[in-house]
């Protein structure tokens, strides 16, 4: 259990999270959605222990996250972060190997790995490939192979702040198919997420982030209804939940935003 | 990858110990190789009092300055980063020059000779914790703050060391000059001893962290989510880098380009990985080095080319060819 306890940030005079609380499980796949500078990334910071809250605390398993040491972190809680800023000549394959390194494989046993995760991904071919060459999809996957690399027998938590940016549609698909797998296998996985219809289709729970706030929460087709989401977006939204699924129309209202 | 790490490591420890045996060959005075055996040989003489020496500082300081290029690239995350952006060479030259050109009296004598490069050592590391200091944040040091910090006290110390040179009557001028271009033509078995503690030290921690530096150049978040500690690590890297730099810069001045080429030269031979990037740098800083103060004794003999000039005579084309034709790091 990744419990989150009325954290509050604040940046330059300016709230970024004004007191939320979440609790997250295990085995469950939970998708944070919310407009630009709602909080998402400084949430998903706090809940990977890589800032610190002005006041309100995060625990694992009831034991504060600060108080525990970075590479039994490691092992449990995988991060992806947004902005990758790597800008050495590394192969695809060595990035993804990098991830392996709090598992202490041999040589031989972190290659096995960083192949297997290059290949769920569908990123054999460029294997080999000068990192920087890739185009920005194909980074994106490296580095979503390197966090799934990173998540070995003791994972318990997937931390994911906007996985399947740049991604074209099957390989954002392909992305929340591998998520499942692992929240299948007892991970939790907590991703920001730009598209409702995605979360719809994917998510055990879906939080929805305004401004600092937590704006609803709970199952998919509770939370994601035209109000809440016209709310949350500044925007005309019309859902329709069908059997197969959430269909979303939009458009821009005159009467709303400045 | 152009060659494997293990190819070019074979390559270099076959290539040194060739070098090695040329530079101690090769000088001013012409050796009688016929006399070597012979009770008070000149050959002797001076091949154990000037030229073994000279060879032991040129490899470890080269091995020194290639070592902390890679690891000051890696902390910067910029592969044009240079070991002097930590402010350590414009500290020292700035200590090394005002007692120069203040202190002249001072400098005669036993006591003299080991002020100096005690000086420059002091300064060099003053400055980089000045930088260091400037570059602190809540939780560690900031990469771009230190750059900047690094750039601003350079500019700042070369100003101050032109002022000093400016008032400077012509002697001490010139004793700075000669000093600011660098060279081994000073090294004894005095400088050896000084150096070598100092260089099994660094070499020696610093070849440990090839594979946390790959890790650091995801991102400080990235290197911390994966069981790093980045700031503290980044922190010891700094000072180690610091006394490595220091202890050549106060020996034999400010060798430029050293720090700078010898990683790229590697990194485009064998890939970015620290876990070779680090010793193989270390292994051509030698030979570069070593190659350098060897054209510094030999091409306008019998006088003597400061080897700051060469490095940067031969690193510059070099590294211009490599923008030109490659354009990637």
């Amino acid at each position: 259990m990744l419990q989150l306890d009325s954290l509050r940030v604040r940046h330059g005079g300016h709230a970024c999270l004004d007191d939320v609380s979440l609790t997250l499980q295990e085995a469950e796949l939970t998708i944070l959605l919310g407009p630009n500078g709602a909080g998402k990334s400084t949430l998903l910071q706090l809940a990977a222990g890589l800032q610190e809250a002005d006041s309100g605390t995060v625990s694992l398993d009831g034991q504060p996250l600060a108080a525990l040491a970075l590479e039994w972190r490691a092992l449990r809680l995988a991060v992806l972060l947004q902005r990758q800023q790597l800008n050495f000549a590394f192969s695809a394959e060595q990035v993804v190997a990098l991830g392996a390194y709090p598992l202490q494989l041999s040589d031989a046993d972190t290659l096995k790995v960083a192949q297997l995760r290059l290949a769920e991904l569908e990123l054999q071919p460029h294997a080999d490939q000068d990192y920087l060459t890739l185009s920005g999809g194909e980074q994106q996957r490296v580095q979503l192979a390197r966090v799934l690399a990173q998540c070995g027998t003791d994972c318990r938590w997937l931390l994911l702040d906007e996985p399947l940016a740049a991604m074209d549609l099957r390989h954002q698909h392909l992305a929340l198919h591998l998520l499942r797998q692992r929240v299948a296998a007892g991970v939790g996985v907590l991703a920001v997420l730009h598209d409702p219809v995605l979360a719809a289709q994917y998510a055990d729970r879906v939080v929805l982030l305004k401004e600092g706030r937590v704006l609803a929460d709970g199952a998919p087709r509770e939370v994601l209804d035209s109000a809440n989401l016209s709310a949350l977006y500044g925007l005309q939204v019309q859902a329709h939940w069908h059997p197969q699924g959430l269909q979303l129309q939009s458009r821009l209202d005159q009467a709303v935003g400045p | 990858m152009i060659v494997s790490p293990a190819m070019l490591t074979r390559l270099l420890l076959l290539a040194l110990p060739l070098l090695a045996l040329l530079s101690l060959g090769s000088g001013v005075i012409a050796l009688q190789w016929s006399e070597l055996w012979q009770a008070d040989s000149a050959t002797m003489m001076v091949l154990l009092e000037l030229r073994l020496p000279r060879l032991l500082l040129t490899l470890l300081g080269g091995a020194l300055l290639g070592l902390t290029g890679a690891v000051v690239q890696a902390l910067f995350r910029n592969p044009l980063a240079d070991p002097s952006l930590i402010g350590v060479s414009a500290g020292a030259g700035l200590a090394a020059v005002a007692l120069l050109v203040m202190g002249g009296s001072l400098l005669g004598g036993f006591v003299g000779l080991l002020l100096l490069p005690l000086a420059a050592f002091g300064g060099g590391l003053l400055t980089t914790l000045l930088v260091a200091r400037i570059a602190r944040t809540g939780t560690g040091l900031s990469v771009t703050t230190m750059l900047l910090a690094g750039i601003a006290i350079n500019s700042l110390a070369a100003a101050i060391i032109n002022l000093f040179q400016y008032l400077a009557d012509d002697l001490s001028l010139r004793q700075s000059l000669y000093w600011l271009l660098g060279g081994f033509q000073q090294g004894g078995w005095a400088e050896v001893v000084v150096m070598l503690p100092v260089a099994v030290l660094v070499i020696g921690a610093l070849l440990r962290y090839g594979q946390r530096l790959n890790l650091m150049l995801l991102g400080d978040r990235e290197a911390v989510a994966l069981g790093v500690p980045v700031h503290q690590l980044r922190r010891r890297l700094v000072i180690l880098a610091a006394l490595g730099v220091a202890v050549v810069v106060s020996l034999a001045g400010m060798i430029g380009f050293v720090g700078l080429v010898v990683p790229h030269w590697v990194r485009l031979l064998c890939g970015p990985d620290h876990r070779h990037l680090l010793p193989l740098s270390a292994l051509l800083g030698a030979l570069f080095l070593t190659l350098a103060d060897l054209m510094s004794r030999t091409l306008l003999s019998p006088s003597e080319l400061p080897i700051g000039i060469v490095t940067a005579m031969v690193g510059g084309p070099f590294f211009l060819s490599m923008i030109l034709y490659r354009r990637r790091f």
